[in-house]
């Protein structure tokens, strides 16, 4: 049977959602910008990869751990979106689909090119002292600290992002935009203001993610389009598109499968399951597993 | 039909005869940069046929390309060194042909999954599969060398006595041979531009709904519009292996290659008989001496391109300057 070896299977399992929280981090942006922009942003993964060469220079230049890295880049991150926001994505807010898709593609190749061009194709890890630190829960199943910190930090920001859409204004107006545009602003709600915030919001958690996937990804300018853009698309058509937890359990539903994966199947072919989920889900159920059918 | 009006006339027969110069060109270099630019101009067209004329913007024409390439490299099988990946033995001539119908019908696998979804959906899941097909590749290296790629040697001279030589060694065959794929996919997209079925489709593209209410079967046509797409892009993608003697999954399995077709038909304009072949013919060559120049490689220059594209030219050149 599959599971003859249950130390391993409780080991893959473990590792899947230690991976799974990351991947949910890394889709949650994505979520919130395609929910109030309706806008699908290629250059999703490029944001991934911009937060991990930040906590990879950080370290090299300034000798700052990646957690530190973590609160300086939540408000950059945030600044460069809003920016971004204002002078391009805004412009586009009125243009067919087609050319707002062809904008953030070109985005994207801009942003890979110029991390080439700027810090070379190297390959570069980010080392602590605490990277080979290991938590030992039994026996037989110890975990890499690193792993292990990022999950819970992971986790406290899905959560605090749950409790600023539930509980603050600015959080409910983005859900009401989410919802239904017109009627939000009929309401009184400033779509622009709010755009603006969630893409910044979006972009900074992105950044975020990224620099805590710099802990145990090796960083290169294409990581983003080639792992993470897709790995997210496949996490948010999963979970639906809509809410933070959706977001969060398919996170964990795609960590879980990648491992098992990569594990039962084979190393080389577990890049291909993501896409694969993405691929399916988009066929047999393009609302997501919580998703409920838009009119 | 449009009449082709006598300017128009005028200039496509001045065009052609520019084309045909560079044969008579001992420049080894110009030859190669006219050589990439009639092979990307068969990609751009291929993307323009449902691109342009469908309106379905694919992100995964590399799946087309990358097949094309290898089967292009399995049919023929002149590799360079020995290989202990399988290979049919056909003529090149044979091959290339049977690439460009393999991608075809690989069109119509991903169309017959894609088309179901609509926008932002199709570009994404078309991007996905392209992109499970790079980690097919990759991995299954008892079939394609995985990352190590396919490397041929040259194709065999073709000597008729008193009568013909073609001679692989030189590059003016592959330019002759890629203005004819180039030549062969325009007249095939101005059938598109002026055909039913050619009218069908872009009713199809401005109003899915609205043209399936009035009887045109959007799903066979995008379908028929899908393979032809991919049997050029395949074409272009065999020719680029027959030429270059190398490829990869990262070279031929890329977004770069989706890009690049992308870029070049809407910079030219996207859906127009010209568009694709204007683009490849201003960007190909500006591109080869940016990076002479410079030393910034295309991608960086396709990237800033795109969003200028978007922002301040849509629609492309040629619907600027309205010829």
């Amino acid at each position: 049977m599959l599971i003859e070896n249950v130390e391993l299977f409780t080991t893959v399992i473990v590792y899947g959602i230690l991976l799974g929280g990351l991947y949910s981090l890394a889709a949650v942006g994505l979520t919130l910008i395609f929910g109030v922009l309706r806008f699908v942003n290629i250059a999703h993964g490029e944001f991934v990869m911009l937060g991990m060469y930040f906590s990879f220079w950080m370290l090299e230049l300034f000798h700052v751990d990646p957690l530190l890295s973590l609160l300086l880049a939540l408000p950059l991150f945030f600044v460069g979106g809003c920016v971004i926001e204002r002078v391009l994505v805004k412009r586009l807010s009125t243009a067919p689909s087609s050319s707002q898709v062809l904008f953030t593609v070109g985005l994207s190749l801009f942003l890979v090119n110029l991390a080439q061009f700027v810090w070379s194709p190297d390959w570069r890890s980010v080392v602590t002292p605490l990277t080979s630190e290991r938590v030992v829960l039994t026996a037989d199943l110890s975990l890499s600290l690193v792993r292990v910190s990022s999950f819970v930090i992971a986790m406290v920001m899905a959560a605090s992002l749950y409790l600023f859409m539930i509980r603050t204004d600015t959080g409910r107006a983005i859900r009401a935009v989410v919802q239904n545009r017109q009627v939000a602003s009929l309401m009184g709600i400033s779509i622009e203001k709010i755009s603006m915030i969630s893409f910044g919001l979006g972009i900074s958690l992105t950044g975020a993610a990224g620099v805590l996937l710099s802990q145990t990804f090796t960083i290169y300018p294409s990581v983003g389009i080639d792992t993470f853009l897709m790995k997210s698309f496949a996490v948010i058509v999963l979970g639906g598109m809509e809410t933070v937890i959706g977001t969060m359990v398919a996170g964990l539903v795609l960590g879980i499968g990648e491992t098992m994966g990569a594990t039962y199947i084979s190393v080389g072919y577990s890049n291909a399951i993501s896409f694969i989920i993405l691929v399916i889900m988009l066929i047999v159920k393009p609302t997501g597993i919580f998703g409920k059918t838009r009119a | 039909m449009s009449p082709l009006t006598n300017r128009k006339a005028a200039l496509l027969l001045a065009s052609s005869m520019i084309l045909i110069l560079p044969i008579f060109s001992r420049s080894e270099y110009l030859l190669h940069i006219l050589i990439l630019t009639v092979l990307s101009a068969t990609l751009a067209q291929g993307w323009n046929l449902i691109g342009g004329y469908g309106g379905q913007l694919s992100l995964g024409h590399a799946a087309f390309y990358g097949i094309g390439a290898y089967s292009g490299a399995v049919l023929y099988g002149g590799f360079a060194s020995t290989m202990s990946i399988p290979s049919v033995g056909l003529s090149p001539w044979v091959s290339l042909v049977l690439s460009g119908l393999l991608a075809g019908l690989a069109g119509l696998v991903i169309g017959a999954i894609c088309f179901r979804l609509k926008g932002p959906y199709f570009l994404i899941s078309t991007l996905a599969l392209a992109q499970v097909l790079q980690v097919i590749f990759l991995n299954a290296r008892e079939y394609t060398n995985g990352a190590v790629g396919v490397l041929m040697s040259s194709p065999p001279n073709i000597i008729i006595p008193n009568l013909v030589i073609i001679d692989f060694s030189t590059k003016i065959p592959y330019y002759v041979i890629g203005l004819i794929m180039m030549a062969f996919a325009t007249v095939i997209a101005s059938y598109f531009s002026s055909s039913r079925f050619g009218y069908r489709l872009m009713a199809s593209r401005a109003d899915s709904d609205a043209a399936e209410g009035l009887g045109v079967n959007v799903f066979g046509l995008n379908m028929v519009a899908l393979f032809v797409s991919a049997f050029f892009t395949g074409l272009a993608g065999c020719f680029y292996l027959y030429y270059m003697r190398f490829v990869d999954p990262f070279l031929v399995f890329g977004i770069g290659i989706s890009v690049q077709a992308v870029v070049l038909t809407y910079f030219g304009a996207s859906g127009t008989v010209f568009g694709p072949i204007v683009g490849a013919f201003v960007l190909v060559p500006m591109l080869e001496v940016l990076r002479l120049m410079i030393g910034i490689g295309g991608p960086l220059v396709y990237g800033i391109l795109l969003v200028i594209i978007v922002m301040a030219l849509p629609g492309g050149v040629l619907r600027k300057i309205k010829l």
